[in-house]
């Protein structure tokens, strides 16, 4: 079966997107909505949202690698616990008016426990798509009621709640997952290995088995160690396409092609997500009429993790290989805080005017009567937010012996999005350069322009080498563009963009995050 | 004349009695209407004496369940005989609370008391700055109409929690903080305020700040002229609920108040702070003080009146409900201040609030034209302010009679009727403005549904409030 077109997925989304935008009422997001389905646009787009975000049964279309046309799926999850150290981070938002993005509420009345030793949280999945793909996942988060409830004391001389275990003091609790997922994938692009493969592309098909168990343990409430064992078993089914990878390559040009090993994949890492504020301190008073405009008042969230992987082969050691996987997402919450009040009458007219209506909207004051001369346009310290600007970079590093090769198909990917639905060269097709090494970083500013569409712009960089030392600036590819997001319950689920930088235009493409 | 107050931050917590939490202080300043030891009431009919105040309150466990405080028990506990004008004796409360749990023995721990001892934090702090012991609830009722007292003096016809129009319909303070004013205000919140509902506030959700970033404005000096904190009602998401209500753990309030204050110490602007912390109601917990009734004077006929309760309950709202603590702190007052001039109620700080950031506007009635201001309270002047910081004890340690209630990590639990409410208001609020509310509150089950819902509402009404 052949996917539809990306642009008549594209059209839908920012369709959707644009239905919500011009949208005088909000939208909700449960199945409440579907009462009044057909009495509106509106309701039905608020049906639509309460569709794919309701608890404990929702619709998704996340997880499904791209490539893989539109996947449409259900899901049954339950989280009882909030507390979870494999809940999605959290982040405190500058005002509640745009609330920190977090982890949608699954929560029901009943607390499912093994005895009186552990509390738990589950998920089941499963996802099917229109070429044919589809995949299933069930994962199992158990946490032991064996902590105190404790408090801490920080540098204010602050009482802060917490859990305890011996020394540690943390928000969250220490946890095991246990998880297992099948897919089956009709259509992963290739276009050969390295940073200067040509842009011929060849498709396979990858079936994937995994089980796995994690222990995660919070240290500090921005610090946790996470250790996990996971086995895994692909497979490669033969096609006789034209353009199919096994038509076109063989073990040595695509190593793994011919025999596809089971993994016993054991992992240890270190994950950090420290939240701090930054804004000079300030006594300016209430009727301050000179002096600076406003004072930064920045949120960082900088989420960090360290990873080291082993995938020991089964049966063979030539596809045995070791990887280091450096990850960070540093998210700046840009806000200000008014220092002087301003006036109807220092606005004047035109830019200056304009420059104002800008700031008074930012720092929330709506309807604003520019008739009256002695209205206060600005107050001092009033709090102002002007969007997120986030950080990312992903650097994979792998090692083999001397015999041994990274199978192709394990290989990070950067362009479009990868596997995981991570976007990394936008401008590029999905998967475009593929590499035992891998290196990218990008910066997104986003502004939510009416929620929840907001507005999205952004710069890639990237590359992919056969050794770390063969990342090389020179290879490097670069892109930018600019495009919108759509939230559901304070996370972004998608975003459709153009971007430029691939040397052929402007690429038109869509990613929808990956949530499990 | 006294220090000017440039910053008055206001806590508001939730259902206990002047003498529950500070009557005990009396042994250590006679000055305090506080309680002597032989305060009773009459008992529960099954048992034969009458039950004496005690010193043992505990941190919880003592209210469970939640003691009565609608209106019609609250008339009740006044008066044994239901006469709370004629005859308000004050010695209801303990059969008012049989009532509910039908339980002799326990229903007599309706008189216990903390002491300073057992309720450190609350207690030092009334010691160490001003303590008003003539401080009454707007209403003789529940939590809602008194947490709208405190911002609009009146309850909207209230009488009762399940008014889901008032919070609605409630004309406030903030409403004064328009354009035309150089102060601005702002409300923390932990998720739940039952002003999200409101709707002029609900078309000002900026105003709402989060209160984990309490801590960073105040240091930095970005608290505005009129702050107003909202207490955690309810556990979830990792944290504890702190508002003290029966029968969430007492020290976590007090936690929540040692926190406020040591962050307030550290202000920029403590010097011209003042930090009031308000109980909402008594919430049927004994007083042994009558509520004042009032008498609307000749000067302001000219005002609006209050809207009176609709049937069964008819009230016209001249009547103040029971007792609660009321304590100031400010470097700007002496220790071991009393505070008994006046009454003051919930009204008295709309009052203060226009008198010190709106001046020029107008009363939006009499309650609140008649309602003794504070502003004058900051005493001290020039050098004699103060510059000590109060060290205060760990609420933690020492305020726990029984911690095993908090001995375990937090699990989702049956909301409060509170947030419950909250959350069915803000619903009232959206079908008023035509908007489409995240659900049915009638469906919501716990508490982190309850937060989720108000999480939505709230981010439907800033987006629609954008869009206009």
């Amino acid at each position: 079966m052949m996917p539809p077109p990306r642009s008549q997925i594209l059209f839908c989304l920012f369709a959707a997107s644009a239905l919500l935008g011009v949208s005088n009422l909000s939208r909700a997001q449960t199945y409440h909505d579907c009462k009044s389905l057909t009495e509106n646009l509106h309701d039905a787009i608020d049906c639509g949202e309460g569709l794919f975000s309701e608890t404990p049964l929702h619709l998704t279309s996340s997880s499904m690698p791209p490539g893989n046309g539109f996947a449409i799926g259900v899901v049954v999850e339950q989280d009882n616990h909030f507390v979870s150290p494999f809940a999605l981070p959290s982040k405190t938002a500058i005002a509640p008016g745009k609330p920190a993005p977090r982890l949608p509420d699954f929560s029901t009345n009943g607390i499912p426990s093994l005895g009186s030793v552990w509390s738990a949280d589950g998920r089941l999945a499963a996802v099917f798509s229109t070429n044919g793909s589809w995949l299933t996942y069930g994962a199992l988060t158990v946490m032991p009621k064996g902590y105190i409830s404790s408090h801490r004391t920080d540098h204010n001389d602050i009482q802060v709640s917490c859990n305890r275990l011996g020394p540690l003091c943390t928000e969250k609790v220490f946890g095991l997952n246990f998880g297992a997922a099948y897919r089956s994938l009709q259509t992963i692009s290739f276009y050969g290995i390295g940073p200067s493969s040509p842009a011929v592309k060849y498709v396979f098909r990858q079936n994937e088995t995994f089980g796995s168990f994690r222990a995660a343990l919070p240290l500090v409430d921005w610090l946790s160690i996470e250790a996990g064992f996971e086995y895994r078993q692909a497979s490669l089914p033969v096609t006789t396409a034209s353009n199919s990878v096994s038509a076109n390559f063989n073990n040595s040009s695509a190593p793994g092609l011919t025999s596809q090993p089971g993994f016993a994949h054991p992992y240890l890492a270190f994950r950090s997500d420290p939240l701090f504020y930054l804004s000079p301190k300030s006594d300016d008073r209430d009727l301050n009429h000179t002096g600076p405009l406003m004072k930064p008042y920045l949120v960082f969230t900088l989420s960090n993790s360290v990873e080291y992987h082993w995938f020991a082969a089964q049966g063979t050691s030539v596809s045995s290989f070791q990887q280091a996987v450096v990850d960070s997402d540093e998210n700046i919450q840009i806000g200000s805080v008014v220092r002087r009040y301003v006036q109807v009458a220092e606005t004047k007219v035109g830019v200056s005017k304009l420059w104002y209506s800008i700031l008074a909207h930012a720092c929330g004051d709506t309807g604003i009567d520019w008739s009256k001369t002695q209205d206060y346009v600005l107050k001092v310290r009033q709090l102002c937010h002007f969007g997120d600007v986030d950080l990312r970079s992903h650097i994979v590093a792998s090692r083999s012996r001397a015999d041994s090769q990274v199978p192709f198909y394990l290989e990070p990917t950067i362009g479009g999005s990868d596997i995981d639905s991570r976007p990394s060269l936008r401008a590029y097709p999905d998967y475009r350069f593929r590499a035992p090494d891998s290196l990218f970083v990008q910066t997104d500013y986003s502004v939510p322009i009416y929620d929840p569409v907001g507005l999205l712009l952004f710069y890639d960089a990237g590359t992919v080498g056969s050794t770390f030392s063969n990342l090389s600036f020179n290879q490097l590819r670069q892109d930018a563009g600019l495009g919108v997001t759509l939230s559901l319950q304070g996370h972004v689920a998608a975003q459709g963009y153009l971007a430029w930088g691939a040397g052929h235009g402007p690429t038109l493409a869509y990613n929808i995050t990956k949530f499990f | 004349m006294p220090t000017q107050i440039e910053r008055l931050v206001v806590l508001m917590m939730e259902n206990r009695s002047f003498d529950h939490m500070l009557g005990f202080m009396k042994r250590d300043n006679p000055a305090i209407n506080g309680l002597n030891g032989d305060e009773w009431n009459y008992p529960a009919s099954e048992l034969p004496n009458n039950v004496i105040v005690s010193q043992d309150a505990g941190d919880v466990e003592d209210l469970n369940p939640d003691p009565n405080h609608e209106f019609a028990h609250v008339t009740w506990q006044i008066s044994s005989t239901g006469d709370p004008v004629g005859n308000p004796d004050m010695k209801g409360f303990v059969r008012d609370y049989y009532s509910d749990c039908k339980d002799a023995a326990h229903a007599a721990g309706i008189m216990k008391c903390f002491t300073p001892e057992t309720l450190p934090v609350l207690s030092t702090l009334a010691k160490q700055y001003a303590v008003c012991d003539r401080w009454f609830a707007s209403v003789p009722g529940s939590t809602i109409p008194n947490r709208l007292f405190v911002h609009g003096a009146s309850s909207a016809g209230s009488l009762t929690q399940d008014v889901l129009a008032a919070p609605f319909a409630l004309h406030t303070i903030f409403e004064s903080f328009d354009a035309t004013t150089p102060y601005d205000y702002a409300i923390y919140t932990s998720g739940s305020s039952i002003l999200l509902a409101n709707h002029y506030l609900i078309q000002h959700q900026d105003k709402f700040r989060d209160y984990a970033n309490f801590e960073f404005d105040a240091i930095n000096g970005d608290l505005p002229a009129y702050t107003f904190i909202e207490p955690r009602y309810d556990d979830g998401d990792g944290l504890f609920a702190n508002s003290q209500h029966p029968d969430f753990p007492v020290d976590r309030g007090e936690s929540l108040i040692r926190n406020i204050y040591n962050v307030l110490v550290k202000s920029r602007d403590w010097k011209s702070t003042l930090f009031l912390i308000l109980y909402d109601e008594h919430g049927g917990i004994f007083d042994h003080v009558p509520p004042p009734v009032l008498t609307r004077k000749p000067a302001y006929l000219h005002l609006p009146d209050v809207q009176h309760s609709d049937p069964p309950d008819v009230f016209d709202f001249t009547r103040l409900g029971i007792r609660v603590p009321a304590v100031f702190i400010s470097p700007c007052i002496p220790p071991g201040t009393v505070i008994n001039d006046q009454d003051y109620e919930h009204a008295s700080v709309v009052a203060t609030v226009r008198k010190l950031f709106c001046p020029g506007s107008q009363p939006l009635n009499w309650r609140e034209a008649q309602a003794p201001t504070f502003d004058d309270v900051l005493t001290l002047t020039g050098n004699a302010i103060r510059t000590d910081v109060v060290n205060l004890p760990d609420a933690f340690a020492s305020a726990g009679v029984d911690t095993s209630a908090s001995a375990t990590v937090p699990v989702p639990r049956g909301p409060t009727d509170l947030s419950v409410l909250m959350a069915g208001a803000m619903q009232f609020s959206l079908v008023q403005r035509g908007l489409q509310p995240p659900g049915d509150y009638t469906t919501l089950t716990n508490s982190a549904q309850v937060t989720a819902f108000l999480q939505k509402a709230q981010q439907i009404s800033k987006t629609a409030t954008g869009a206009q």
